[in-house]
């Protein structure tokens, strides 16, 4: 047998350090997302001189950033640990210090955040301007992030010269793809913060390059929401088969779409700036076309993931064109919450291709719709997929179990929080196609009778907002749980085999020279001639202004 | 096992192989998925043409 059943004790040590971050900023993170719910809707006014904007910086840095990324981290340390085996001392010891450098700079990042001296939200935009340490911190996450690559890299890199295979397990495959997709992806934000936003910050310049650096943040914003999206592909591509009694529908299919996702999601970063001046249309043009292409993986995925069940129910004896569906195994937590993750994708994707064709953005652009967009995508997809693999991996590294009763209870938290999701997340779509702006406090705009329409729409978020936070608690009960109370015992580390017949995975789709020597180049035709452009005729610098 | 087995065991599997598993569910649920796409894509065109 290739595969170890059990994570190796101290990569579960590893594993479990990330893990604990991860659930302790959706805790902080969801406290401040309430908050804001309750201030925009009227109902209540911050205290003690916190500022909206503070909350909702702290929100989407402690959700869409720590949460996320420390999450994914230590789910594929302990997937890569039971598909190849233990880590090698020396990737071992690199993702520790990885660990402890990521998490110094959060500290940082949330101290300045909490002094009030990084009010610039999670984008950090120019002109807004934060203190350098700000800045620092964000540094210190990315290059602790890069220390948790280099160790998966290593890791994968040994054990292919140890174990003569051309293809390595899927669950690692899929890691490591995620990892390089990072890597090129944060080169761009790196550059940004390294050459502009420090010197500028400390006033060793005087001046920002604004269109570059936005330019810069995209390129790397886009492919940061594949950075959150594929690992929860991870759960239901290899995972979720086994979980079902099913098999994985093809090796070689999973792996090509995560090749397409690497190529395509990076020369895409115009897409958010269709509205931006200085960037000619044609770019635009160009990323937007790159951009509708990743929809062909996604679809892929769609198929795989409906045939997997289909096979699945079908073995188990189900008739009819849809009896496989009500065959699946609604009551088990591990397969239920990434379920429904993967129902709301199905709006949550309708809506970004309407984000991204060029007129309908100019529709929802800043609105509140996009806001609901990303609550349906990273913060109900991803992130129900996350806690749904949270369910048994917690107790697979604790050596506990998640009992019957378990079950129950976070299959209740999976509805309260498509519930809430639903009020919340439809209340934003609807009001941001009546045009109510996305990140902005409490106002009525001098009363005019447009903003005092959005409002029962604010209320129905606050609603949806107080269900959502309900859910929350309900979840950091269950991880408690899992963590240090549930019963001893043997949870499995759930694994899909890949179906009989199915097509042997030809070892090209492993030649990472090919793909990265791809995505090099569609990078560059897509992005040179704009961003020389925007060095060579830069628009006048700006200095910073701190409005808060 | 014989040679001769095992080649009949290999012929039988690339038949099963070749008829494939049983996806018309597979097939229309994919199908729903694009109408859906397709539909509120329109939908949201449709506003953006009479705001214009
Ligand atoms: C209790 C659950 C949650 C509630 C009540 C909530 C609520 C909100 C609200 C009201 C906003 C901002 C509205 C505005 O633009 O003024 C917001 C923004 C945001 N939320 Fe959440 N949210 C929740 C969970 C999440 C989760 C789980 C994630 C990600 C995993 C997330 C990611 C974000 C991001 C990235 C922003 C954008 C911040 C910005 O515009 O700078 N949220 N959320
Ligand atoms: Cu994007």
């Amino acid at each position: 047998m290739m595969n170890q059943m059990i994570v190796d004790r101290n990569d579960a040590k590893l594993s479990m350090a990330h893990l604990f971050i991860a659930f302790a900023a959706v805790l902080l993170g969801g406290i401040a997302g309430l908050l804001q719910t309750l201030v925009r809707s009227g109902t209540i006014v911050l205290p003690a001189g916190i500022g909206y904007y503070q909350l909702l910086t702290a929100h989407g840095i402690l959700l869409a950033l720590v949460f996320t990324t420390y999450f994914i981290i230590g789910f594929f340390y302990a997937g890569m640990s039971r598909t190849m085996g233990k880590f090698y001392d020396q990737p071992y010891r690199m993702g520790w210090l990885g660990y402890i450098v990521m998490t110094i700079g959060t500290v940082l990042t949330t101290i300045m955040i909490l002094l009030n001296e990084g009010t610039v939200l999670y984008t950090f935009y120019a002109p807004l301007k934060a203190s350098p340490w700000f800045y620092i911190g964000l540094t210190l996450f990315i290059v602790g992030t890069w220390l948790a690559g280099g160790a998966m890299c290593h890791q994968y890199y040994i054990w292919k010269k140890v174990s003569h295979k051309k293809i390595s397990p899927l669950f690692s495959f899929m890691a490591v793809m995620t990892m390089v997709l990072w890597f090129v992806a944060t080169i761009g934000v790196a550059v940004s913060v390294i050459f502009q936003f420090i010197p500028w910050s400390f006033g060793w310049v005087d001046e920002i390059n604004i269109l570059l650096s936005r330019t810069l943040f995209w390129y790397f914003g886009h492919p940061l929401v594949y950075f959150w999206l594929l690992p929860a592909y991870v759960c239901w591509y290899v995972i979720i088969p086994e979980i079902i009694g099913g098999k994985i529908f093809s090796d070689s299919l999973a792996r090509l779409s995560f090749v397409l996702f690497l190529l395509f999601s990076i020369p895409v970063g115009f897409h958010h700036q269709l509205l931006e001046s200085g960037i000619s249309p044609f770019w635009k043009y160009l990323q937007v076309v790159l951009t509708f292409m990743v929809i062909v993986p996604s679809l892929m995925t769609a198929f795989s993931l409906f045939a997997s069940f289909e096979i699945a129910g079908r073995k188990k004896g189900a008739k009819g064109l849809f009896g496989w569906f009500r065959a699946l195994p609604w009551k088990d937590a591990r397969f239920f919450a990434p379920m429904v993750g993967m129902l709301i994708f199905i709006p949550a994707g309708a809506g970004g291709i309407i984000n991204a064709s060029n007129q309908m953005n100019q529709i929802v652009h800043n609105t509140l719709w996009v806001t609901g967009h990303f609550h349906l995508t990273v913060a109900s997809s991803v992130a129900l997929t996350f806690f749904g693999i949270a369910y048994w991996l917690i107790p697979h590294l604790t050596g506990r179990v998640l009992t019957g009763r378990m079950h129950q209870i976070a299959n209740l938290q999976t509805v309260l929080w498509a519930i809430g999701m639903f009020f919340m997340s439809g209340a934003m779509h609807t009001v941001g196609l009546l045009g109510a702006p996305r990140r902005t406090a409490y106002t009525t705009y001098q009363d005019n009778p447009d903003a005092l329409g959005w409002i029962p729409y604010e209320v129905t978020m606050a609603v949806g907002g107080s269900i959502l936070f309900i859910a929350i608690l309900l979840l950091i009960y269950i991880i408690t749980d899992l963590a240090f109370f549930a019963p001893k015992g043997k949870e499995d580390f759930p694994i899909g085999e890949v179906a009989e017949g199915a097509e042997k995975t030809p070892a090209i789709l492993e030649n990472w020279r090919l793909w990265l020597g791809i995505a090099t180049v569609l990078i560059l035709v897509a992005y040179t001639v704009p961003v020389v452009h925007m060095i060579e005729h830069a628009p006048p610098g700006s200095p910073g202004y701190k409005f808060w | 096992m014989g040679v001769l087995e095992e080649k009949k065991e290999t012929a039988r599997k690339i038949v099963t192989t070749k008829e494939g598993p049983n996806l018309k569910g597979t097939m229309i649920a994919v199908m729903l998925l694009g109408g859906f796409i397709v539909l509120s894509w329109f939908g949201v065109y449709w506003l953006y043409i009479v705001r214009l």
